[in-house]
């Protein structure tokens, strides 16, 4: 499903350069469901966004379904972005000028199709995350834990093959957390989609199939 | 649908209920300094514009569009007519010739009244007297004038008058001419009553010729002025003659209001640079205002075309907002100062008494047209900005 070996990313210039990645190895296979934790700074956003195709890495290969992401063109890149990967964001990243039925809508839009039939699949998975009464509102008019769930329904609304989530309940009190977790965990618990979680959660890295941690630039797998 | 969604995110972006209020209020300036950029441009056209139509159509009217005479005032007679004739009816466009006899007279009208006067004779005319000649001389049509020239003056040996010229006449109709110069002093008759207030039997003054519509007088002026060349060349008759477009006599009224027009263009289309540059940083402010929303339709799969265009539509779409409603207010506010608020003018200073406004089709359409492809110009400068960060860098920033 996901693969990436080697992975390297650092920042700044030549002469000051800070590594971030010193050559991150993760698979991730069908349905499973997978956590990365660290300290914050420790690079899990970077992992994501490098595993998800978003900043190209230094150095390494990511493989998703079997595509070697980074060789493909930029438009091909955006395409499979769009098709294989779902976000979701620690700040949920809703656009402030749509309302959630049209966040969750826009992926598919983005892919061309019709926005009757965008529509209508937004409106399936608010009803799902529980919040189809919010449908029409903008999110400066819904609380933190109903953006989340639209910025998770907007992440799952094209069957992405796997779903990346950076730190998903990091801006969120305790109450909501656990819902926005047992809510990822039910959608995981579908089946054919993998998560990649990179959290502070315990609970939520507990919940998981298998968990990475993410030290110094180091990724290694917690047995 | 593609295309219809990157314009949805564009108009979002420029103006929602949702956008902050300084988004909407930089979006509401950048337009509004468009369009008055836009409606100074062709409001400014329009009645300068308007103010050199008036006075050439008003020259015009009471001129034949070429001129025809002997250079150093000399005299011309109902032959060199013929010849002309003969000549410029041979030149593209030329319709006809005609001659004219112009010379100062004076004139009284009701009791107590009297002035002086330019008396034009003319085949085919009527008696018509200057609106404000007639108001002058406290005359309408069917009241009779007094016309008076020394032109006819004969004197005997020992210096007495033998024959003075005093013409009654019934004035056929008066009329305003256009121009303040002609209703001010103009009179026009048929050419026979003209040959006999000034004793001119046979005699001209000069010549006019008319052209069709479409042709232009300046080309059509410089080959009949070959054809009269070639024909005194020749030997074909010993007067030389010359032609110019009637508008040539005030070629430097025309040229100082071009110079005028240019001089007034320019300025006010440093309001428009001054407008575009308000554009251009308030297109870079929405771009970085919303520089996380495109990381994350990056991430939703926009490919770097699509934000390149979603760019370049804001600022078609504050650019072309701001030209469209400065071409609407610069047509409202022609209309409205034609129709209610007319711009009164000193007649005796400018000619005519109301400056006029004519809408301006072609320029409009040029600066409306250039307006737009310089605000997508603008516009692209974030586009390419937009371009050149990563999707992870955009989400980063906040």
């Amino acid at each position: 499903m996901l693969a990436a070996s080697g992975i390297y990313c650092s920042y700044g210039s030549a002469d000051a350069s800070i590594k971030v990645l010193r050559g991150a190895d993760i698979t991730i296979k069908v349905g499973e469901v997978v956590a990365v934790t660290g300290p914050s700074g420790s690079g899990k956003s970077t992992l994501l966004h490098a595993l998800g195709l978003l900043e190209r890495p230094d150095r390494g290969k990511v493989l998703v379904c079997d595509e070697d992401g980074w060789e493909l063109s930029t438009r091909k890149r955006a395409e499979l972005r769009n098709r294989k990967i779902g976000f979701v964001f620690q700040f949920h990243h809703l656009l402030e000028e749509f309302t959630l039925r049209e966040n969750v809508m826009m992926p598919c839009l983005i892919a061309g199709e019709s926005s009757e039939e965008a529509a209508s699949k937004a409106d399936r998975l608010l009803e799902k995350v529980g919040i189809i009464h919010r449908a029409s509102h903008f999110p400066s008019r819904v609380s933190g834990g109903e953006k989340q769930r639209a910025a998770i329904a907007r992440a799952i609304v094209m069957k992405p093959d796997i779903v990346l989530a950076d730190e998903p309940t990091g801006n969120l009190d305790a109450d909501t957390s656990v819902e926005v977790e047992n809510l990822i965990m039910k959608l995981a618990d579908e089946g054919s989609r993998s998560f990649l979680l990179a959290t502070h959660s315990q609970d939520l890295a507990s919940a998981v199939h298998r968990r990475f941690s993410l030290s110094s630039g180091v990724l290694s797998e917690v047995l | 649908m593609k295309q219809k969604l990157l314009w949805a995110l564009a108009r979002r972006h420029v103006w929602s209920d949702a956008n902050s209020t300084v988004v909407r209020m930089v979006s509401a300036l950048s337009i509004t300094g468009v369009a008055i950029g836009v409606a100074a441009l062709v409001i400014l056209q329009a009645f300068m514009g308007g103010f050199t139509e008036a006075i050439a159509t008003g020259l015009t009217a009471m001129n034949p569009p070429l001129h025809i005479f002997v250079p150093g005032g000399g005299q011309m007679d109902d032959f060199d007519l013929g010849a002309v004739q003969s000549i410029a009816l041979g030149v593209p466009g030329i319709t006809s010739v005609v001659g004219v006899l112009e010379k100062p007279a004076v004139v009284s009208g009701a009791p107590g009244t009297v002035t002086g006067a330019m008396v034009r004779g003319t085949d085919n005319a009527v008696l018509t007297v200057g609106v404000d000649l007639a108001r002058e001389l406290d005359i309408r049509a069917g009241d009779e004038i007094r016309i008076a020239s020394t032109a006819g003056v004969e004197i005997s040996g020992m210096g007495r008058v033998l024959v003075d010229t005093i013409v009654a006449l019934v004035v056929d109709s008066v009329r305003d001419f256009g121009i303040e110069e002609y209703n001010c002093s103009l009179i026009v008759l048929p050419m026979n009553t003209a040959r006999n207030i000034f004793r001119a039997h046979g005699e001209l003054t000069s010549l006019g010729a008319y052209v069709s519509s479409g042709t232009d007088p300046v080309m059509a002026s410089e080959m009949l002025n070959t054809a009269l060349y070639e024909e005194y060349v020749g030997g074909g008759w010993p007067v030389y003659m010359s032609c110019i477009p009637f508008l040539a006599f005030h070629g430097n009224l025309f040229k100082a209001l071009g110079l005028e027009r240019i001089a007034m263009t320019i300025v006010l289309a440093l309001i428009t640079v001054v407008a575009l540059l308000n554009l251009s940083s308030a297109l870079t402010m929405i771009a970085m205002e919303h520089r996380r929303d495109i990381g994350v339709m990056r991430a939703m799969g926009l490919s770097p075309s699509g934000v390149f265009r979603i760019s370049i539509f804001r600022g078609f779409l504050l650019g072309g907002s701001g030209a469209v409603i400065g071409l609407a207010f610069s047509w409202i506010s022609i209309f409205a100062v034609n129709r209610f608020f007319p711009i009164k003018l000193d007649g005796s200073v400018y000619w005519i008494d109301v400056l006029p406004g004519v809408f301006p089709v072609t320029t409009a359409f040029i600066v409306t047209l250039s307006t737009i492809l310089v605000c997508l110009a603008v516009s692209a400068f974030p586009a390419f900005s937009a371009l050149t960060h990563s999707p992870s860098e955009a989400l980063r920033y906040e």
